[in-house]
């Protein structure tokens, strides 16, 4: 075995950080530095090809950005933006916990639901979007029954398998000592379903903040989705830029941030075999 | 470790009359349910908010006969199916070269990661307000949405490659050829495919979002213009028939290929019934024993 | 005439961490004589998969000299290689597994069916021709790997402890169905392996390894007759001598079975 680890050893993914020097001055760190210079390059040589700005070049844009986060309600915007996303998940994480539970123990409300969660996944939230506006009409319910549209589905999805995936052993040893079934719901089945259900947070809530969007751009009078519609309208393009890789980083921050971290801990006892 | 429920697998019962008639029964009731809900709903809010399942049923109809569905259901396919096409080119390229070279993989992951962070919809507006309103806003916003995504898929397939098996095809004396045939590409091919099925649901929604603002034809702007009327029968009716054909050429198509290509992965069959008994013989039984019975 | 000559190899690894280089072969020179039965012997870690790699011709020595029938190279003969893990191809059937190696050889393919089929009954799994690996056992898989092997008729065949990861009874049936194939198309043999017991049942001759940078400690004649048995008292006490040669300060408690073969 000790031959094996020898030779050099191509299938390894490459240390981030090579022994013996400073991580800034390492090969991978100049070549993504370089990366990223190119793409600015590129996106500068594409904004002077075409005429009159039609694409505003990165330092117009990042100016934009600064100006936005700087004057216009920016944080009570987002804020806005945040809530409903936050107020829809809360709704579909909670259904989904219910539902999924209850289609994984259950053959029968399985078998009842399971067509509406597949097709329902395959809706794209343009059209929940649309049906909670219509319906709900421009008012703050509308991002939340989107959100709960889109969203629930997907987690269902996530929690139903992790819970017919369950050890049923684990439910018999239960049984053994004597825990009765509320304490079998809390001390066995919901801790082992915490990292599925957080998982299917994070994948619902990259669906969540675009329907959220979405909702907002197609009549809701604040938010991100208008900020981003305004702009569109006014064809400013570094308006629309701006506004959604900003609004796309805070995401990205919560999603891989907060809730990255999140599901780490709650994994710490499975051995590191599998990425996240 | 798995001989024996494996084999418990391989010769499970074949399904009796009850096994398939019980799940019919429940999705059967649940259709009716979901149906009479929704009736009950529209009527409960009133059907000029909330249209009844027949006015939609209606509508859908209508939608095929007199409303041109064909013609924009084509436009949209074509842009659709363009885009992807482009992204998958894109995407082979990129993935097998971030998975063969470190270097070409340091200069693209943060390229890919954060493209695959920004939604659909940005890019959708992007190539709307670049391009015009014109038939290629929506497959540039495809492109644009969509190789992250691929590439992803292809650079990890590529990744997984088992390096040992090129030293293998090297002994046995097997030329370029042979080994790009035989190794690279069938272990490549699955995580195409699987992508493309990904890249596929993903396109349609990207393109009909890009239709949306600023195409006058295709599935989009037909359900922004019954947005813009206020008619949620034709938002529903379109929606509905469009992802009936996405859902068709997803089920139909590219996931029997999917399967086709990674059948080599199921266990189990192809095991001619010889093969299955013998393995059911005393000896394979023996050995599966000492080895489930062993700690490793 | 497959007589495999190795003069002088040595091989050098970089150290990952670090500026250091790892000696993995010193000086290292073994001789194979046509048609016989070679069990290289030694540690894990000594280096006898390198050599195997060298020989293959898959690794460049950084000095010495590989001659196979008197010439440089490989020239005409052929080499099998049954790997530690199967090492199959596992979206090809097993039969299009074993025609990978026959294509490579260039054989022509008029023979494919009928040699495939031959080697698969061979190694008992001619029933599973047109099944895919992942839906086989483990041994099974090794022995599809070692039917790879056999299938191409190779001057000489290379085995990298191709039976350590199976379970005892499989490897026990496939070290008598080797040694069959073997014996009857008087192939040379290279066998790499850790367990004393394993090389003194299979080999004519075994080499003792040393630890890194690995060279032959030890060399001799398994004095035992052919057709062997598995259970011989006088495998164990080959085993011994083994032992004593790479390990002669073991713990006294381990050496019991000396005490008991002099009483």
């Amino acid at each position: 075995m000790d031959t094996i680890s020898l030779e050099p050893d191509v299938q390894a993914a490459a240390p981030m950080r090579t022994a013996g020097r400073p991580w800034y001055l390492t090969g991978a760190v100049w070549q993504r530095v370089l990366a990223a210079g190119s793409v600015l390059l590129a996106w500068w040589l594409l904004s002077q090809t075409f005429a009159d700005g039609v694409v505003p070049s990165p330092l117009v844009t990042a100016e934009r950005l600064w100006h936005i986060v700087q004057n216009e309600d920016f944080f009570s915007t987002v804020a806005l933006t945040l809530g409903r996303v936050a107020a829809g998940m809360v709704v579909a994480v909670v259904a989904a916990v219910v539902l999924g539970i209850a289609m994984g123990r259950s053959r029968r409300i399985e078998l009842f639901l399971d067509m509406f969660i597949l097709v329902g996944r395959s809706i794209p939230g343009l059209v929940w979007a649309l049906v909670a506006v219509m319906v709900v009409g421009l008012n703050n319910a509308a991002p939340v029954v989107a959100v709960f549209l889109t969203a629930t589905p997907l987690v269902v999805l996530q929690i139903w398998e992790s819970t017919k995936a369950l050890d049923p052993e684990l439910f018999n040893m239960a049984k053994v000592f004597g825990v009765g079934p509320v304490e079998r719901l809390r001390r066995v089945l919901l801790p082992a379903l915490v990292p599925s259900i957080v998982a299917g947070t994070k994948l619902g809530l990259a669906l969540a903040w675009q329907v959220v969007v979405l909702s907002e751009l197609f009549g809701l009078g604040a938010g991100v989705g208008y900020e981003i519609n305004e702009s569109f309208s006014n064809f400013d393009i570094a308006g629309v830029l701006a506004w959604t890789i900003s609004f796309a980083a805070i995401m990205a921050v919560i999603e891989y941030g907060v809730i990255g971290q999140v599901q780490r801990y709650l994994v710490r006892w499975r051995p590191k075999t599998s990425a996240s | 470790m798995s001989q024996l429920t494996h084999d418990a697998k391989v010769l499970a019962p074949t399904r009796s009359m009850a096994t398939v008639l019980e799940p019919l029964t429940y999705r059967v009731a649940a259709l009716v349910v979901a149906l009479s809900g929704w009736w009950l709903l529209s009527r409960w809010i009133g059907t000029d908010i909330i249209p009844g399942p027949l006015t939609v049923g209606d509508r859908l109809v209508h939608v095929v006969v007199h409303e041109d569905f064909v013609v924009h259901m084509i436009s949209t396919l074509a842009r659709v199916l363009v885009g992807l096409a482009l992204s998958l080119l894109v995407a082979t390229f990129l993935g097998i070269g971030m998975g063969l070279s470190k270097g070409v993989e340091r200069f693209f992951d943060g390229l890919v990661l954060g493209g695959r962070t920004m939604p659909g919809l940005a890019w959708a507006l992007l190539a709307v307000m670049v391009i015009g309103v014109s038939g290629r806003a929506p497959i540039l916003a495809v492109v644009l949405a969509v190789s992250p995504l691929l590439t992803l898929q292809i650079w990890e397939g590529t990744k997984a490659l088992d390096r040992d098996l090129f030293q293998m095809a090297k002994v046995f004396g097997a030329g370029r050829g042979q080994q790009l045939r035989e190794v690279v590409i069938p272990a490549i091919l699955p995580s195409i495919v699987g992508g493309a099925k990904l890249g596929l649901a993903l396109s349609w929604k990207v393109t009909v979002l890009a239709e949306l603002f600023g195409v006058t034809s295709g599935v989009g702007y037909e359900i922004n213009r019954n947005f813009q009327v206020f008619s949620l029968d034709g938002v529903l009716a379109w929606a509905l028939l469009f992802a009936l054909v996405m859902a068709t050429i997803e089920y139909g198509l590219i996931a029997p290929l999917y399967s086709r290509l990674t059948r080599w992965r199921r266990r189990g069959p192809p095991l001619s019934i010889t093969a299955r008994l013998l393995r059911q013989s005393a000896w394979f039984r023996r050995v599966a024993d000492t080895r489930s019975a062993g700690p490793a | 005439m497959a007589t495999i000559e190795l003069e002088k190899l040595n091989k050098a690894y970089p150290v990952k961490s670090g500026t250091g280089v790892l000696q993995v072969l010193h000086d290292f020179s073994l001789t194979v004589n046509d048609g016989e039965v070679v069990c290289l012997l030694g540690p894990s870690g000594c280096g006898k998969s390198t050599t195997l790699d060298i020989l293959a011709g898959l690794t460049a020595p950084d000095s010495g000299t590989v001659s196979v029938g008197g010439s440089a190279g490989w020239g005409a003969l052929t080499c099998g290689y049954v790997f530690q893990r199967p090492q199959l191809l596992n979206w090809r059937t097993v039969r299009q597994n074993l025609e990978f190696a026959l294509a490579g050889k260039g054989e022509p393919k008029k023979s494919w069916r009928e040699r495939t089929d031959e080697y698969l009954a061979l190694v008992g799994l001619a029933d599973f021709a047109d099944a895919y690996p992942l839906s086989l056992s483990g041994g099974m898989q090794q022995r599809v790997s070692l039917a790879r092997g056999l299938v191409i008729e190779p001057d000489v065949l290379l085995m990298d402890e191709p039976f350590s990861n199976l379970d005892e009874l499989t490897a026990r049936r496939l070290r008598f169905e080797l040694l069959e194939i073997v014996s009857e198309q008087q192939t040379t043999v290279l066998f790499v392996t850790h367990n004393a017991l394993e090389a003194a049942f299979l080999g004519d001759r075994i080499c003792v390894v040393s630890p890194r940078p690995a060279r032959v400690v030890d060399e001799f004649d398994v004095p035992i007759g052919r057709p062997r048995s598995p259970e011989d008292v006088a495998l164990v006490e080959i085993q011994r001598r083994v032992l004593d040669m790479l390990e002669p300060d073991r713990p006294a408690r381990t050496r019991l079975g000396k005490d008991l073969a002099d009483v």
